[in-house]
């Protein structure tokens, strides 16, 4: 029974998880998307103690080691005012992970409840309250919402996952409006509703179960983009600010020292896209292990 | 071999490698075809009829798909030994398959006007005469031999705007843009209301004898069969079980399978509803020894885990059951 | 007026159904102004007795399904007035409707989806014992287990999931999940439609087996006249939104009168020699069958009826009454 439950959040009956589960582990770019992840989480949860030199994170400067080519004292080189460049991506990587973590949580609950609210209501006032809505924030391109939302509020870290998460949740609601629609028509839920099960049983315990599994993978594909997002608003000087390390204030930080001391932006780079594909693997590994299987 | 055989599937062995095993799913089908007959397969879902079919025009995909042993002979070339090139000269021009769900297999995207064109044009034996008249001429005769006479309209719809029936003859329109030798039917009408249906049938049947084109209807119809076939063939968990003309199958039929398949079927003359048969068609990871249909068969001996050959009775009735060997 | 043979059965109907219509509306536009209706169920009025099973037979389009849907409650009537064991169900508020699906039960169509994937068995079957209140824990479990050995099937299936199971098994398990409450009518939508000819076999001996035991009356809605000539004891063909016949099934068979009955009798596959005899000569069906959007005007079987008169196209023929419990909806049998 307990194995199942596994399953259960994966969407299938445990033979066709294990099923699944084979295919997964036969598939190279599903298990570098796995490993690359859990090597990510693993270097951001202990950063203050693999980094080489995990004070580097905070205030600190150091001109004697300033504009540094990696070395075998600093594997990644030094930045402007003689920072640890490896130690501050671990560090990086904390608050990148930190942030894809809180706004899919603050985003993702929400959009998943009014989208099947909208889904199981459809055609009636509730989805057209909802899905307006949902379309405003839709036609406005995430980039340039976030960007807009951050200006207004003062920049930090804080602040730029408040603009991420307004820009993040409709795309939830609507793919679980997509769903909840079509599932709301299918024979099991009109049984629920003819033996009298009320509507929250239908929407958490009927229609919801079927929801999970597209929902986790867009989550585990978003978690990559989001990072991106923040690492891109950061960059703009609109996120993370100073001295707290965060990777694309790094790349900009490095940026105006190109080509010359490359390591500077180059490295923090070469981070985000790393964590970024780690995620996106992964998330088509899923996405293939929950798929429908053919006879 | 038969000189008029347009198609002969000859001892066919087809397997499925999964996960957990291997799925050994059709188990030595001896099939005929001649030229100008129409021939029924019937089974109920999970026999491998379809799997059959599709054999035939290789559509199956191969890594899982395994075909250890058989020979498919189309007018006498092996179709399993042919290469992509070789079948891509068979499949659309000299035979084609209605399938099974009319609104599945229409793009719904594409006007049917587009679909019908198209099928027209990659069935084409040779690229020159093919004017944009002529192909236009073409989809407008072959729609009006399915009896869609309004054609204009037909043309500029969309799938969706069509009703069941009318796609089913879109369908059957597209299988016959070729000079067809055999068509292959895939429960064409089970998703169709009975008065369609039977219109379907007859379409079908009417074109088909028009044209002087084989066809292999497969269902789990056995009214269908009956009244659209020549001959039958009952198969049971990848195995034939019996064959014989249509009219003495139904009439005498021998196999306990078939026999019992027959009064399941509820009749217009009343008698009640027959029980059905015990238990279920087999896991074919592991399938039952010999005769596959032992385990639900209340004649089944111990000479039945070894697997009865298909015993000629009389003329074209054949049964595979040592109730009726030698 | 309902004929004076089902006057004098009132006593034990169990359902009774007068002119109900139900219609969708067409909407179109920004404002969504309705423009026009579906007329899905267009004036259906039948009675179905204690020990009935009736037979609701129909091509697609019929409005069959929408009619058992509004009696179980799934949809509300437009109009017309339902009546349930003496007392008028149609305009039910929410909270009087919830008692009322533990005696009115369905089993759907399509065995594949009326099952939540997702939950296993048991919590399949427990669910209407959960919204009733049926019962403390150890109470339910052990109705779950009587309910899966009503149905037959072997008591380890409640840990499995809708997947592991073969079409006809999860049937049953649908017939479970429609007993669980007890109910005293069940409306079974095409239950076998979708399952092989031998596992039919088995889930109608069930389903009569069932309904011997507890009692309960069926109004039971497919395409297959072959199967209610010998499950039903009275039948009614309908027809975009309208019944054209109603009779007991015997009388029924023996003599059909509707131009609609014929066609679809004799457009059944048969599969003897006997059975051909007794149906009658194939009437080409011409044209489609039509949808319930745009019903043509007087008869509206008209457009495909080879006895058309000139009437038909106009005049919308009354019910009349045959013979005594055998009710047709035709000119050609007009008093």
């Amino acid at each position: 029974m307990k194995r199942q439950v596994l399953a259960d959040l994966f969407d299938k009956d445990w033979e066709s998880f294990k099923r699944g589960l084979f295919k997964f582990s036969r598939d190279p770019l599903s298990l570098i998307g796995l490993v690359i992840v859990l090597a990510v989480a693993v270097l951001a949860s202990f950063a203050p103690y693999i980094a080489p030199y995990p004070e580097h994170a905070g205030k600190f400067v150091n001109f004697d080691e300033a504009s540094q080519a990696p070395s075998l004292r600093h594997l990644f080189g030094t930045d402007a005012v003689g920072r640890d460049i490896l130690s501050r991506i671990l560090f990086g990587y904390r608050f990148s992970l930190f942030m894809g973590v809180i706004v899919l949580s603050i985003v993702v609950p929400p959009g998943v409840v009014l989208g099947l609210m909208a889904g199981y209501f459809k055609n009636s006032w509730i989805d057209t309250l909802i899905m307006r809505i949902t379309d405003v924030f839709l036609a406005l391109p995430r980039l340039v919402l976030a960007l807009g939302v951050a200006a207004v509020l003062s920049p930090s870290l804080i602040n730029s996952m408040i603009a991420v998460s307004l820009v993040w949740w409709p795309w939830y609601c609507r793919n679980v409006y997509a769903i909840a629609s079509s599932i709301r028509n299918e024979f099991y839920v009109q049984a629920a509703e003819a033996i009298g099960a009320r509507t929250p049983h239908i929407l958490f315990r009927e229609i919801l179960p079927n929801c999970i599994s597209p929902v986790l993978t867009m989550v585990t594909l978003d978690m990559g983009i989001v990072i991106l997002l923040g690492a891109t608003l950061s960059f703009l000087g609109l996120g993370i600010q100073p001295p707290t390390p965060g990777l694309g204030t790094m790349v900009a930080d490095g940026a105006m020292y190109m080509p010359q001391s490359w390591w500077m932006s180059v490295f923090p780079a070469l981070a985000i896209v790393v964590v970024v594909l780690g995620f996106s693997l992964l998330g088509d590994g899923l996405r293939d292990l929950l798929a429908e299987e053919k006879v | 071999m038969s000189n008029d055989a347009v198609l002969e599937i000859r001892d066919l062995h087809v397997q499925f490698k999964v996960y957990g095993g291997r799925l050994r799913v059709l188990d030595g089908i001896d099939l005929l075809i001649r030229s100008k007959e129409k021939v029924g397969l019937v089974g109920e879902t999970g026999c491998g009829k379809t799997i059959t079919m599709k054999t035939t025009i290789r559509v199956l995909p191969s890594p899982p798909c395994e075909i250890p042993r058989g020979e498919i002979l189309f007018q006498g070339k092996d179709t399993l030994k042919m290469s992509r090139k070789e079948l891509q000269y068979f499949r659309g021009k000299k035979i084609a398959m209605i399938p099974q769900d009319p609104t599945a297999s229409l793009n719904p995207v594409f006007k049917i006007g587009t679909q019908l064109t198209d099928a027209i044009k990659y069935s084409a034996s040779s690229k020159k005469n093919l004017t944009k008249k002529r192909i236009l001429d073409k989809a407008m005769d072959v729609l009006k031999e399915v009896g869609l006479p309004d054609l204009k309209r037909n043309m500029n719809s969309y799938p969706i705007q069509l009703s069941g029936g009318m796609k089913q003859r879109v369908l059957i329109a597209m299988a016959l843009v070729a000079e067809l030798d055999l068509l292959f039917a895939d429960e064409p009408t089970t998703a169709l209301d009975v008065t369609i249906q039977d219109q379907i049938l007859r379409l079908m049947k009417e074109l088909v004898d028009r044209r002087g084109v084989s066809m292999l209807l497969i269902t789990h119809n056995l009214g269908n069969i009956r009244e659209s076939t020549d001959k039958t063939y009952i198969m049971y968990a990848g195995q034939i079980v019996e064959v014989a003309e249509t009219e003495t199958m139904f009439s005498d039929p021998l196999h306990p399978y078939t026999k019992a398949l027959i009064s399941s079927v509820p009749k217009l003359t009343g008698g009640g509803i027959a029980p059905g048969i015990p238990g279920m068609i087999p896991d074919y990871s592991n399938p039952p020894k010999g005769c596959r249909f032992q385990p639900r068969c209340e004649h089944a001996t111990k000479t039945c885990m070894q697997k009865p050959a298909l015993q000629q009775i009389a003329g074209d009735h054949k049964v595979a059951c040592f109730l009726y060997q030698k | 007026m309902l004929p004076l043979s089902k006057v004098t059965k009132m006593a034990n109907n169990v359902l009774v159904l007068r002119d109900v219509r139900k219609y969708f509306a067409i909407r179109k536009g920004f404002l969504r102004r309705r423009i026009g209706n579906v007329k899905a169920v267009d004036g259906v009025s039948l009675t179905i007795g204690e020990d009935d099973l009736f037979g609701l037979v129909g091509e697609s389009g019929s409005g069959k399904s929408t009619l058992g849907h509004t009696i179980v409650g799934l949809q509300k009537a437009t109009s017309g007035t339902i009546i349930f064991k003496g007392n008028e169900i149609t305009h039910v508020n929410k909270k009087d409707r919830r008692p009322l699906k533990k005696e009115l039960q369905i089993v759907f169509q399509d065995p594949g989806s009326s099952l939540n994937p997702r939950r296993s068995i048991k919590a399949t079957l427990q669910l209407p014992l959960r919204v009733h209140d049926i019962g403390n824990n150890k109470h339910k479990v052990t109705t779950v287990e009587n309910l899966l050995e009503m149905v037959e099937l072997p008591l380890e299936y409640m840990r499995k999931y809708p997947a592991a199971l073969s079409g006809g098994q999860k049937q049953r398990v649908a017939i479970a999940r429609a007993l669980a409450t007890e109910p005293s009518f069940i409306v079974l939508d095409e239950p076998t439609s979708a399952l092989d000819v031998s596992v039919q076999g088995k889930i109608i001996t069930l389903l009569l087996k069932l309904r011997e035991r507890f009692g309960l009356s069926m109004l039971f809605i497919t395409h297959d006249l072959s199967l209610m000539r010998n499950v039903a004891t009275s039948l009614a063909i309908m027809y975009l939104g309208k019944l054209c016949e109603e009779a007991e099934t015997s009388e029924f068979f023996q003599n059909p009168l509707h131009p609609y009955t014929q066609m679809l009798l004799s457009a059944i596959p048969v599969v003897s020699k006997e059975e051909e005899a007794v149906r009658p000569k194939k009437m080409i069906s011409a044209g489609e069958v039509p949808s319930p959007v745009n019903t043509p005007p007087g008869c509206s079987f008209h457009p495909r009826c080879p006895s058309r008169m000139d009437v038909c196209c106009r005049v919308e023929p009354a019910t009349v009454e045959a013979s005594e419990g055998h009710t047709v909806k035709c000119h050609l049998f007009a008093k």
